[in-house]
């Protein structure tokens, strides 16, 4: 008697530690599940770790092989991905309902049993990373807004997303960064479509159980750094960015500040930014511990940029505070599209917000990438 | 040609019996000696034939350490060959140093190769 209930506390326990949200759509024959490994993006460890991590997700585990799990899920007919974030290693699936236990354990032996062949990460792992930095790359906005990153926080959340190939990553580091971030307290299984008694038994027998329990590191806000510039000179479309690192307790503040002046998360061609030539937009991204408000003007021609970023300069440091009580809905609009089921965004918008931003030349920083001769200098702006 | 796997399956076999270990094993070693390819600064797995897909892969997957020697083993026996030579006994392979260093690696190459040829012609019933 006394024996068995240990067991069973045992084992209710080890699964209790894997958070597991459900949404139940009992008339559609379509179920998602997405496994959300936190503190496993490419802010955590080496820089490009994370992402060759993400790349293994799926592969040879101790009891499948890639190609094996491949063709049988083409044969029940589901779809399957991975990718890395700053936050997060995530894995999704999609699949008919009824293929729900094949899918959990598949999942939970990408997780807890994954073999890490040594000819994988030459044959597959790393030229797939390198395509994805590659197309990543091949875009300025994307290089631009990496190095804001990397002004804006320096470590952490400066680290670049994808791994870039300069400074080589062995199979080790990337075995030892599973075994420290493939733990219980990091994952999170997202299910939708799916009845919670039923994924929890199964998440109860599969892999998942045996994933060891790790420490919850406890995030704390990263150091942000302000008054940087930096200026790459590169081919392709001309970007200028002026980007602001944002406290947790902000993002509603600057969520109406982008929502008021014209966000790419609610396009509007009524907005300030819109009006401008060159594709001006702003855009608050929103971390576990920080954020990043950025203005960003993309266009072929350089001396556009150069024009409109200026422009954008004077729109943001114009805002009042009744421009953002104005737009105090829409943000609530915005907001609600932003937000999804893996990732609900819980920000409540005051009503009567206070306009205290500060754009000098020190309280922002400032990337510019393309045609750099033309481009402007931040105290320029 | 029979597979590596195979083969491998027949030794283990062979070794599992004392009785037909007994009787194989002085036949495998005067096999061995009368090849006389230790002579020639080889082992055993250098010989295996090399120009097909699955062997490619499992070269390919050699650490570059064991690929080095394997292609200075080569080397010292085209060396050998050209001057009609052998190498004196102290200098020739000994039978511990004939290591099955590529087996594994072939053996892996040719499970992923029969599980890709099972699950092209697989058939659903239901």
């Amino acid at each position: 008697m006394l024996s068995r209930a240990s067991v069973r506390a045992f084992s209710s326990s080890s699964v209790a530690a894997i958070k597991v949200s459900t949404r139940d759509a009992p008339s559609s024959t379509l179920s998602t599940l997405s496994v959300v490994v936190n503190n496993a993006g490419s802010k955590s460890g080496k820089s490009g770790v994370a992402h060759l991590l993400s790349k293994f997700n799926f592969l040879n585990t101790e009891t499948k092989s890639a190609l094996r799990f491949t063709r049988e899920s083409e044969l029940l007919g589901g779809v399957f991905s991975t990718n890395v974030t700053r936050d997060a290693i995530v894995l999704n699936t999609q699949f008919l309902k009824e293929d729900l236990p094949y899918y959990v354990e598949a999942l939970g032996n990408v997780l807890a049993k994954p073999s890490f062949r040594p000819y994988e990460f030459p044959e597959t792992v790393l030229p797939v990373a390198k395509a994805e930095y590659d197309v990543a790359s091949s875009d300025t906005t994307f290089t631009a807004l990496e190095s804001l990153h990397a002004l804006s926080f320096r470590k952490g959340y400066g680290q670049p997303l994808y791994y870039d190939g300069a400074r080589p990553v062995s199979l080790e580091e990337i075995k030892q960064f599973a075994d420290d971030v493939y733990t219980s307290s990091n994952v999170s299984v997202f299910g939708s479509g799916v009845n919670e008694a039923d994924l929890q038994s199964f998440i109860s027998q599969s892999a998942f159980s045996s994933l060891k329990e790790g420490s919850s590191s406890s995030s704390s806000a990263p150091a942000s750094f302000v008054g940087k510039e930096s200026r790459v000179r590169s081919s392709g479309k001309s970007v200028a960015i002026i980007g602001v690192p944002v406290k947790a307790s902000e993002f509603s503040t600057y969520e109406l500040l982008s929502t008021s002046i014209g966000s790419s998360a609610l396009a509007s061609s009524a907005s300030p930014l819109a009006s401008l030539p060159g594709a001006a937009t702003s855009k608050l991204l929103k971390y576990q511990d920080a954020g990043l408000f950025y203005v960003a003007v993309s266009d072929a021609d350089p001396s556009v940029v150069a024009s409109s970023i200026k422009a954008a300069k004077k729109i943001l440091t114009s805002v009042t505070a009744s421009d953002l009580t104005k737009s105090v809905k829409s943000t609530k609009l915005s907001l609600a599209l932003q937000s999804t089921f893996e990732s609900p965004l819980d920000i409540k918008v005051e009503a009567s917000p206070k306009a205290d931003f500060s754009f000098k030349a020190a309280s922002f920083n400032y990337v510019a990438v393309g045609d750099i001769d033309v481009l402007p200098y931040a105290d320029e702006l | 040609m029979a597979s590596i796997t195979s083969i491998v399956k027949t030794a283990d076999f062979i070794l599992s019996r004392p009785t037909l270990s007994k009787i194989i094993t002085p036949i495998a070693k005067t096999f061995v000696s009368y090849a006389g390819y230790r002579e020639m600064g080889l082992k055993f797995n250098d010989l295996l034939l090399e120009e097909t897909p699955i062997m490619q892969k499992a070269i390919s997957r050699l650490p570059a350490d064991e690929s080095y020697a394997r292609n200075y083993r080569f080397i010292t026996a085209h060396q050998l060959s050209l001057s009609h030579q052998l190498l004196p006994e102290s200098k020739a392979v000994k039978p511990e140093e004939d290591t099955n260093y590529l087996v594994p690696y072939i053996l892996e190459a040719e499970k992923e190769a029969f599980e890709k040829a099972e699950l092209d012609s697989i058939v659903i019933t239901k």
